[in-house]
């Protein structure tokens, strides 16, 4: 798509920033949240879903994705914000987790899927830049301003983080 | 090289240019079947010679004399086809690196040897296992020749030749020299699977097995028509499947069922008025249930192999403890899930371990109790009741109900005056935490104890039971679903939600008469069946569900066996009795103690199919604490 010896015809057209990503924009609560779209497998709207017993109250339970059994985590509930009743708008965006013990699906429910924008590096900004203790949630990890709307980055792998869903447990050792 | 272990090796190469049509065949059948009698004659004229028999000299000198006059144009035949065969895009590669498919190649074999090798210590006097063994180490370097692999064929023509000498009554099958044969099984499977090894220390030992001469010769000589007859290769008819391929198609048949059911219930209406429709889809659901039931089969395997390893570990384990133990196998042809047979690996060569380590007593001490110096550990397989049974016993000093008491006392675990059975004592191993092993060794005591076990053999929806008697030993219990793919459930509607209950804990259902349900200290609550109370569970409750307090006079109870002990369930309502694909629940979630899995139900949701006893341990351990 770009090639790299190709001299831009407009000024005002820049050569793609090589920073760019894709990112998935949603709603949860007020805010409005990014994830890269390179860990998200899809978006499907809402449906029934099986509570597991003695789960933490976040972790809804799993749903039927084509035959597999698909966990399902409550954004709203695991950013400590109020629950509210699913609606027509109501999504489970299904992101693929990479872990040290292999890849899992799991789903997020979030109010309602917004769009996906490009975002350069310029766009994004860490939180750590606010200076330390500022930002008391652990699971935004940065912030970006596009087109006059802040999205906040969603740090997927530690929202969705099994350790903190489930303790170790008692995982089977290995011999 | 000998002129026999050259011809051997021609055999082999010819053996497998023919098997991959890589040569002529017709010719090189004819010259096979040729090489063939000659070896028989050699293997005939050794046997000769071991007994001095007069026939000897006529034999040896027919046989030496055709070999070298075939050798030559045979082994160009042969390295023909090899040479077509090889010249394949990894003719590059460097020769000690393992060729894809020598390790799956040989793995039966190493099997069948570490089988027959155990078989002919406890025997050394039977002529069958050493033939085996013999043969299944001169396959290997046949297939080291065929593969290039220079250390793994030179090792295993050394362990071959001691073996022969064993053949013919020159050497003595000792513990010894059985020991060096299967480190240098250990060592060929090591090699063959690509990590590197020394071996010269191996072959050091086989060369003194070699200088070694029984006092008394030809004694133990056997028969060589032995060796030629039995078939070496008894997998014939078998082949080999990628695991993921059956896994796929064992998902892609349970979707079959799926949908075949709600296809059923989208013309549930139209069936009873078109009897044509109605036939055609109860002959769609057999043959369904049929596909379904043979391709679950196919990931059946024997419990075999894993009893053999078990062999293996209970033999090197006794030398290392000092102690000495026979080892008895019944029902190694119970067929099992692959997946769920490779995770019972651990847990019982565990249990093993703890017999040997824990069970039995040292040799002086046996012999103190007028018990034979030698323990038996048995390892019994059987089906039961829809389920598989697998005991580990041991005829040692048995567990100490008193002393496991006040080590749980001292740890703890329960109160000093806690009122238990002798068997909820015996279950107290299993918590976490819990060792009656008073000094570490070097066998068990790693820090894994018994709550491991249990964890892994209830993550496969099996149970352990223990019973034990001071003196006289101690069985283990694993009682095992013989899939996990599959479960016959009852599903039953608890709150909103619907649960499967496997069908085998279910003992029977009714509608509790009124006035039956009573309560103890106004807390627990117990339903009177013909006389006796049986403790009363709301399912709403065990799974956290809240819902208003049902009259239980106007659901079902399940009465279910947990521990061996009855106990009820109180649940809304039951739909009915159904045949369920188990759904893993993933790794996200993993394991959660109470829930075996999830089955998509008949209206696409996912249903948690629920494990009794270890959901019931759950609730009352909250309870406790």
């Amino acid at each position: 798509m770009s090639n790299p010896g190709m001299i831009p015809t407009s000024p005002r057209k820049p050569l793609p920033d090589r920073t760019a990503e894709k990112y998935l924009t949603f709603r949860c609560a007020s805010e409005e949240y990014a994830v890269p779209v390179s860990k998200v497998r899809e978006i499907i709207g809402w449906q029934e879903i099986t509570t597991i017993p003695l789960a933490p109250e976040y972790v809804k339970g799993v749903l039927n994705l084509r035959g597999r059994v698909i966990p399902v985590v409550d954004l709203r509930l695991k950013l400590g914000v109020a629950a509210a009743p699913s609606g027509p708008r109501t999504c489970i965006i299904i992101m693929q987790l990479e872990e040290r013990r292999g890849a899992h699906c799991v789903g997020v429910v979030v109010d309602t899927v917004s769009e996906v924008i490009t975002m350069t590096e310029r766009q994004r900004q860490n939180t750590r830049d606010f200076g330390q203790g500022l930002i008391q949630g652990r699971f935004v990890c940065g912030v970006a301003n596009v087109r006059d709307s802040m999205k906040l980055l969603l740090d997927v792998d530690a929202t969705l983080s099994r350790q903190e869903a489930f303790g170790a447990g008692m995982e089977p050792y290995v011999a | 090289m000998s002129p026999e272990a050259q011809l051997l090796d021609v055999i082999d190469t010819l053996g497998t240019a023919v098997s991959s049509g890589d040569a002529r065949t017709g010719e090189i059948q004819g010259l096979m079947s040729q090489i063939l009698s000659l070896s028989n004659a050699l293997d005939l004229a050794e046997a000769a010679a071991a007994a001095r028999l007069p026939e000897w000299d006529r034999l040896e000198s027919l046989a030496r004399g055709d070999v070298e006059r075939l050798m030559d144009g045979l082994a160009g035949a042969a390295n023909a086809g090899l040479e077509r065969r090889l010249a394949g895009p990894d003719a590059g590669e460097s020769p000690e690196a393992p060729p894809p498919g020598f390790a799956e190649e040989s793995a039966d074999h190493l099997e069948t040897i570490e089988r027959q090798l155990l078989a002919l210590e406890k025997n050394p006097g039977n002529p069958e296992p050493i033939h085996a063994i013999f043969r299944g180490f001169h396959t290997i370097k046949g297939l080291a020749s065929i593969f290039h692999a220079p250390t793994v064929r030179d090792l295993a023509h050394e362990v071959e030749s001691m073996l022969d000498r064993v053949r013919i009554g020159l050497l003595q099958a000792t513990p010894e020299l059985i020991d060096t044969a299967l480190r240098c099984a250990d060592a060929l499977r090591s090699l063959i699977g690509g990590s590197p090894l020394d071996t010269a220390d191996l072959i050091k030992r086989i060369h003194l097995f070699n200088t070694q001469q029984v006092e008394e010769p030809a004694v133990a000589a056997v028969q060589p028509e032995a060796a030629a007859s039995a078939s070496p290769c008894e997998a014939a008819n078998t082949i080999k499947v990628d695991t993921a391929k059956l896994d796929d198609l064992v998902d892609l048949v349970g979707e079959v069922v799926i949908a075949q059911s709600l296809v059923e219930s989208d013309l549930a209406a139209r069936r009873a008025a078109d009897p044509r429709l109605a036939r055609n889809l109860g002959q769609l659901a057999r043959m369904i249930g049929q596909l379904q039931k043979s391709a679950l089969r196919m990931r059946l395997v024997p419990l075999g192999p894993l009893f053999q390893r078990l062999a293996r570990a209970l033999r090197d384990l006794t030398r290392l403890a000092d102690k000495q133990a026979t080892l008895e196998m019944s029902g190694a042809e119970i067929e099992l899930d692959r997946t769920l047979l490779e995770q019972l690996a651990d847990p019982l060569m565990h249990m093993v371990r703890n017999a040997i380590d824990h069970g039995l007593e040292p040799p002086a001490e046996r012999a103190a109790m007028r018990k034979p110096p030698a323990g038996v550990i048995r390892l019994e397989a059987c089906h039961r009741g829809g389920q598989v049974e697998i005991a580990v016993s041991d005829d040692g000093r048995g567990l100490d109900a008193a002393k496991i008491l006040r080590r749980a006392i001292a740890r703890g675990i329960v109160k000093p005056d806690a009122a238990l059975s002798t068997g909820e004592i015996l279950e107290l191993i299993f918590l976490p935490g819990f060792s009656t092993a008073e000094t570490v060794t070097g066998l068990s005591g790693r820090g894994v104890g018994m709550d491991v076990v249990r964890w892994q053999i209830e993550k496969l929806r099996g149970r352990v039971e223990i019973q034990s008697a001071i003196g006289v030993g101690t069985t283990f219990r694993l009682r095992l679903p013989l899939t996990l793919a599959i479960i016959d459930g009852l599903l039953v509607r608890s709150g909103g939600a619907r649960y499967v209950l496997p069908l085998f804990a279910v003992r029977e259902m009714f509608r509790p008469p009124p006035g039956s349900v009573k309560t103890i200290e106004g807390r627990t609550e117990v339903a009177v069946l013909r006389d006796r109370a049986i403790p009363m569970f709301r399912l709403g409750e065990l799974t956290g569900v809240p819902e208003p307090r049902r009259d239980p006079y106007e659901s079902v109870l399940v009465v279910a066996q947990r521990n061996g002990r009855d106990c009820c369930l109180l649940v809304d309502s039951i739909e009915g009795k159904q045949e369920v694909v188990i759904k893993s629940l993933g790794d996200w979630i993993g394991y959660q103690p109470g829930i075996s899995g999830g089955a998509i139900l008949d209206d696409g949701n996912v249903g948690l199919i629920l494990d009794l006893d270890p959901l019931l341990s759950r609730s009352t351990e909250s309870l406790r604490a």
